[in-house]
C-alpha cells in the first residue's frame, strides 16, 4: 500500500507542476468544448493536435491529450440533453432521458447530475487504475474471441431493452443496424460487401457520420415542422440543481454505472460507448417502474453518464500497462508517444514512472477541474435554449458538417451524413427509435469478427462458445434475458408498464 | 529631397532586379506544400511525414501541411495524389500497401525513406528457439499453429504466406483489424505466431511474453544486429516494409530532384535518425531512380505471391 502512495506522490510531482496543470486545464476545457459541439469528436481533435505535442515534453503531451478525451465525455452530454443531439458517440443514450427531462423544464438537474455522475465515476476509475491496473490488464488478456462474442451477444439482446416502444420495431432497428455494420471489406476474406464499387465505402460507414445524421440532422428537420414545441422549450427552464429526490434516485445508478464502465472500458473495442448502453439497459431492467424510462427518468441520465466516463478512463489501462490500444483514441495516444520517441509497452510503468503515474494523477486533477468548470456553466448552457432556432439550427448544422468532414477529410462523408439525416427523419415519422439501430451497428461487426475468429481458432468447433466457462455463463445470461423479453406473457406486462 | 528620390529609385531598381531573377527560374517551392498521409494519424507513415515535413520547412521556409486521408489500406489517399496537379505541391507519404499495380503509373517516385524489417515472433511457451526449430515444429504439427496478421493482404499476412511457401509448412491464418489487436492475442497465447513491426513486438519481449526468432530483412539489420535473419534458415526469404515519398506522375524532373535531395538530407539529420531508430527503422537515402526500381520489384513480388495464395484457396 505504501508503494502505491509513493507512486502517487511521484505522479503528483509530475501532474501538479504548474505547467502540467495549465496544460491539463487547457486539455479538459478543449475537451468539454468539442464534446459540446456535435460531430467534432476527440479523435478529430487529438489528431489535429498531434503535431503540436511534438514540441511538448512527453508527460505534458499525454496529460493534455488525455484531458481532451475525458473532457469530451463530460461535454458530450450537454448537447444531448439540451437539443437531443449527441455531442459524442457515448452520449447517444443520454439523449433518451436527458432530452425528455429538458422538455419537462428539468434541463438543469439533468446536466448537473450528468456532471456529478461523471465526476464520481472519474474519481473511482482513477483509483481503480492506480490500484489495480496491472491485475485488470491481465484479466482483459484472459478474454479471447469466444468471450468477446458472448459479451457482444449479451449487449445485442440488451439493445431490445433500450427501446421504449414496440418490440417488433426494436428488433427491426437492431437488424437494420447489423446490416449497415456489414458494409465494407470482410475482415476474413478481404471481399467487399455492399460497397457498390464506391471506394469510400470500402472501410464501411463511419459511426460519427451515422449518428450525426440520424440524431442531429433529423432532429433539426423534425423541429422545423412543428412551431409549437419551440415555444414550450423557450418558456420553461426551471431549477438548475437536482432535488433531494433526484439525488436519491441517482445514487445507485451512478455506483452501478461506474462499476460497469470500469469493467467494460478495459476491454478493447467496446469501451465507453458500450458501457453507457449497458448501464441504461441495466437501470431500465431493474427499475420498479421501467415505464418512466425514455420519458425523463433521471436514472437514465445518471447511470450511463457515470458509465461512459468510467469507461473512458479505464480504457487507458491496456494502453499504459500493455502498450495496446483499446479504441481509436488510444491508438492516437500511441502515435503521440511514438512521436516523442517512447515505445509504448509493458515496460512503461517501470521505465517511465513519472509518465505513468503523472498521467494517472492528472486524470484526478482533470476531473476536479471539469466538475468545477461544468457546474457553474450549466446556467449558461441552459441559456442556449433561449437562442432562437433560426440562429441555433444553422450553427449546429454547420458544426455537424465541419465535424463529419474532419474525421476523414472526405466530402463523401457529407453525402452519407445527408442520407442518414433523411433516414433519421423517416424513422421519427414511422415511430422507430434509433438507439437500437446504433447499438446493432456498433456490435454487429464485432460480433461477426469474434465469432469467426473463435471458429478459426477452434477449427470450426462450435462447442467452444459453451465449453469455456466465461463465455458459457455470459451466453446463458443472454439466453435468459432474451426469454424474459420475448415470452408473450411477460411482454404483455411490459407493454402494460409502458401504458402507465 | 534629391537624396531621398535617389534612395527610392535605388530600392525600386533592386526590386525589379530581384523580380527578374524570380521570373527567370521559377523558384520551387513558392507556397506551402501538402503532404498526404493515406493512413490515420499516429501511425508510422504519419510520424515520418511530420518529421520529414518539419525538416523540409526548415530548409525552404515553406510550411509542409500534413493531411491524413485514410481508407482502403492507403489506396484512397494514394489515388488522390495520383489525380493531383503534377507541380510538386501535393506529395504522398506512402507505405507498403498504398501503392499497387492500379495506381503505380500515376505516381512519380521521389525518395525512399526507410525499409524497416518485420520480425518473426512466437509466444514464449512455444518450444522452439530458432527459425530452424520452428520450421521443424511446424512440419510435425501441420495447420495446428495459428498466426496473426493485421488483415488479408497486409504485410504481416504476406510475410507469413511467403514464409510458409518457402519453408513448405502450413499454419492457420487469423486476421485482425490492425497490429495492436494481433499483438494482444499473441501475448495471451490465443495465437502463437506473428510477423510484425519491431516497435510493436520488442516491448513484449522485454516483458517476457514472446520471443523473436528472426528479422525479415535479407541480411542482419544494423539496429538489431543480434537477431539473425529468417533467410539464414529459409533461403530466399525477404519481406521488408517500406515508407517513401511520391508525387503525381508528370512532375518536372528538376522539382523531383529538389524534393529528393531535401528528403535525403532530412532523413539523415541526427534528430530525425534517432526518432526513426525508435520506430525500428534506419534511413535509406537514394535517388528517385533507385526508388522506382525498388517499387517495381516489390510490387511485382507481392502481386505474384498474392495470385499464388488465391490460386491455392
Amino acid at each position: 500500500m505504501s508503494a502505491l502512495f509513493d507512486a502517487i506522490a511521484t505522479g503528483a510531482h509530475t501532474a501538479l507542476s504548474p505547467t502540467n496543470l495549465i496544460y491539463c486545464f487547457g486539455g479538459v476545457t478543449l475537451g468539454t468544448l468539442i464534446g459540446i459541439l456535435p460531430g467534432l469528436g476527440p479523435i478529430a481533435t487529438i489528431s489535429m493536435l498531434l503535431p503540436v505535442t511534438f514540441y511538448l515534453p512527453p508527460e505534458t503531451a499525454l496529460i493534455t491529450l488525455a484531458g481532451i478525451y475525458y473532457g469530451a465525455q463530460y461535454g458530450g452530454s450537454t448537447t444531448a440533453v439540451l437539443v437531443n443531439m449527441p455531442g459524442e458517440s457515448s452520449s447517444v443514450v443520454t439523449c433518451l432521458d436527458g432530452y425528455a427531462m429538458a422538455r419537462q423544464g428539468k434541463a438543469g438537474p439533468a446536466l448537473s447530475i450528468a456532471a456529478i455522475a461523471s465526476f464520481f465515476a472519474g474519481c473511482v476509475a482513477t483509483l481503480v487504475i492506480a490500484s489495480f491496473a496491472p491485475v485488470l490488464a491481465n484479466f482483459a488478456l484472459e478474454f479471447g474471441p469466444a468471450e468477446y462474442f458472448a459479451l457482444m451477444l449479451l449487449g445485442l439482446v440488451a439493445a431490445v431493452v433500450l427501446a421504449s416502444g414496440s418490440l417488433v420495431n426494436a428488433f427491426a432497428m437492431i437488424f437494420l443496424g447489423l446490416l449497415f455494420g456489414t458494409v465494407g471489406t470482410d475482415l476474413n476474406t478481404g471481399v467487399e460487401r455492399f460497397t457498390f464499387g464506391i471506394p469510400k465505402l470500402v472501410d464501411g460507414v463511419d459511426f460519427v457520420t451515422m449518428s450525426m445524421g440520424i440524431f442531429a440532422i433529423s432532429e433539426i428537420v423534425v423541429n422545423l415542422e412543428s412551431v409549437q414545441e419551440r415555444t414550450i422549450l423557450k418558456e420553461k427552464i426551471g431549477r438548475l440543481l437536482p432535488s433531494a429526490e433526484d439525488f436519491k434516485r441517482s445514487i445507485w445508478p451512478i455506483v452501478r454505472g461506474t462499476g460497469l464502465g470500469s469493467m467494460l472500458g478495459i476491454l478493447p473495442g467496446g469501451g465507453a460507448v458500450l458501457s453507457s448502453f449497458a448501464s441504461y439497459a441495466v437501470e431500465k431492467r431493474i427499475a420498479k417502474e421501467p415505464g418512466r424510462f425514455g420519458k425523463g427518468a433521471i436514472e437514465g441520465v445518471a447511470g450511463p453518464e457515470a458509465a461512459n466516463n468510467a469507461g473512458a478512463q479505464t480504457s487507458f489501462i491496456p494502453l499504459l500497462t500493455l502498450g495496446i490500444p483499446s479504441n481509436p483514441v488510444m491508438a492516437l495516444m500511441i502515435g503521440a508517444m511514438m512521436i516523442q520517441g517512447i515505445t509504448p509497452g509493458p515496460q512503461i510503468m517501470t521505465a517511465k514512472p513519472d509518465l505513468f503515474w503523472g498521467v494517472i494523477v492528472s486524470m484526478w486533477a482533470g476531473n476536479l477541474m471539469l466538475v468545477i468548470l461544468n457546474l457553474p456553466m450549466i446556467g449558461i448552457w441552459i441559456q442556449l435554449l433561449k437562442v432562437p432556432y433560426r440562429l441555433l439550427y444553422p450553427t449546429i448544422l454547420l458544426l455537424c458538417v465541419i465535424g463529419v468532414y474532419s474525421v476523414n477529410n472526405a466530402t463523401f462523408d457529407l453525402v452519407i451524413l445527408s442520407v442518414f439525416g433523411v433516414m433519421g427523419y423517416v424513422f421519427v415519422k414511422i415511430g422507430c427509435e434509433p438507439a437500437p439501430l446504433l447499438l446493432g451497428f456498433i456490435l454487429g461487426p464485432l460480433l461477426e469478427e469474434y465469432f469467426r475468429r473463435a471458429l478459426i481458432m477452434s477449427h470450426g468447433d462450435l462447442s467452444v462458445f459453451v465449453r469455456n466457462p466465461i463465455s458459457g455463463t455470459i451466453i446463458a445470461m443472454a439466453a435468459v434475458l432474451l426469454l424474459i423479453v420475448v415470452l408473450p406473457s411477460i411482454r404483455k406486462k411490459r407493454e402494460e408498464a409502458f401504458q402507465e | 529631397m534629391l537624396k531621398r528620390t535617389a534612395v527610392v529609385f535605388g530600392a525600386l531598381l533592386m526590386l525589379t532586379a530581384s523580380n527578374a531573377v524570380a521570373w527567370s527560374q521559377t523558384k520551387y517551392p513558392e507556397h506551402p506544400i501538402k503532404m498526404i498521409v493515406p493512413f490515420p494519424p499516429g501511425g508510422g507513415a504519419d510520424v515520418l511525414a511530420r518529421m520529414v515535413g518539419q525538416k523540409l520547412n526548415e530548409r525552404w521556409g515553406q510550411p509542409v501541411v500534413v493531411e491524413n486521408k485514410p481508407g482502403n489500406a492507403g489506396i484512397i489517399g494514394a489515388n488522390e495524389v495520383g489525380r493531383s496537379k503534377p507541380d510538386g505541391y501535393t506529395l504522398l507519404m506512402a507505405a507498403s500497401g498504398a501503392v499497387v499495380a492500379n495506381n503505380i503509373d500515376r505516381l512519380a517516385p521521389v525518395a525512399l525513406v526507410t525499409t524497416p524489417p518485420y520480425m518473426l515472433a512466437v509466444h514464449e511457451s512455444l518450444p522452439v528457439k530458432t527459425v530452424a526449430e520452428f520450421v521443424e515444429y511446424l512440419k510435425k504439427n501441420p495447420k495446428a499453429v495459428n498466426f496473426a496478421s493485421s488483415g488479408v493482404g497486409s504485410a504481416s499476412h504476406l510475410a507469413a504466406e511467403l514464409f510458409m511457401g518457402l519453408s513448405k509448412t502450413q499454419m492457420t491464418h487469423v486476421p485482425y483489424k490492425g497490429i495492436g489487436q494481433g499483438v494482444n492475442d499473441l501475448i495471451s497465447n490465443k495465437v502463437s505466431v506473428m510477423f510484425g513491426p519491431p516497435q510493436a513486438l520488442l516491448p513484449q519481449v522485454a516483458a517476457g511474453r514472446i520471443k523473436i526468432l528472426g528479422v525479415t530483412s535479407k541480411e542482419r539489420y544494423p539496429l538489431f544486429a543480434e537477431i539473425p535473419p529468417v533467410a539464414e534458415s529459409v533461403p530466399g526469404f525477404e519481406a521488408v516494409g517500406w515508407y517513401g515519398i511520391l508525387a503525381a506522375a508528370g512532375t518536372p524532373d528538376d522539382i523531383v530532384k529538389q524534393l529528393s535531395d531535401a528528403t535525403n538530407a532530412a532523413i539523415q539529420d541526427p534528430t530525425v535518425k534517432e526518432r526513426m531508430n525508435a520506430l525500428g527503422a534506419t534511413p535509406r537515402p537514394g535517388t528517385p531512380a533507385d526508388f522506382r526500381a525498388f517499387l517495381k520489384q516489390d510490387t511485382a513480388k507481392w502481386a505474384e505471391l498474392l495470385s499464388k495464395v488465391e490460386a491455392t484457396k
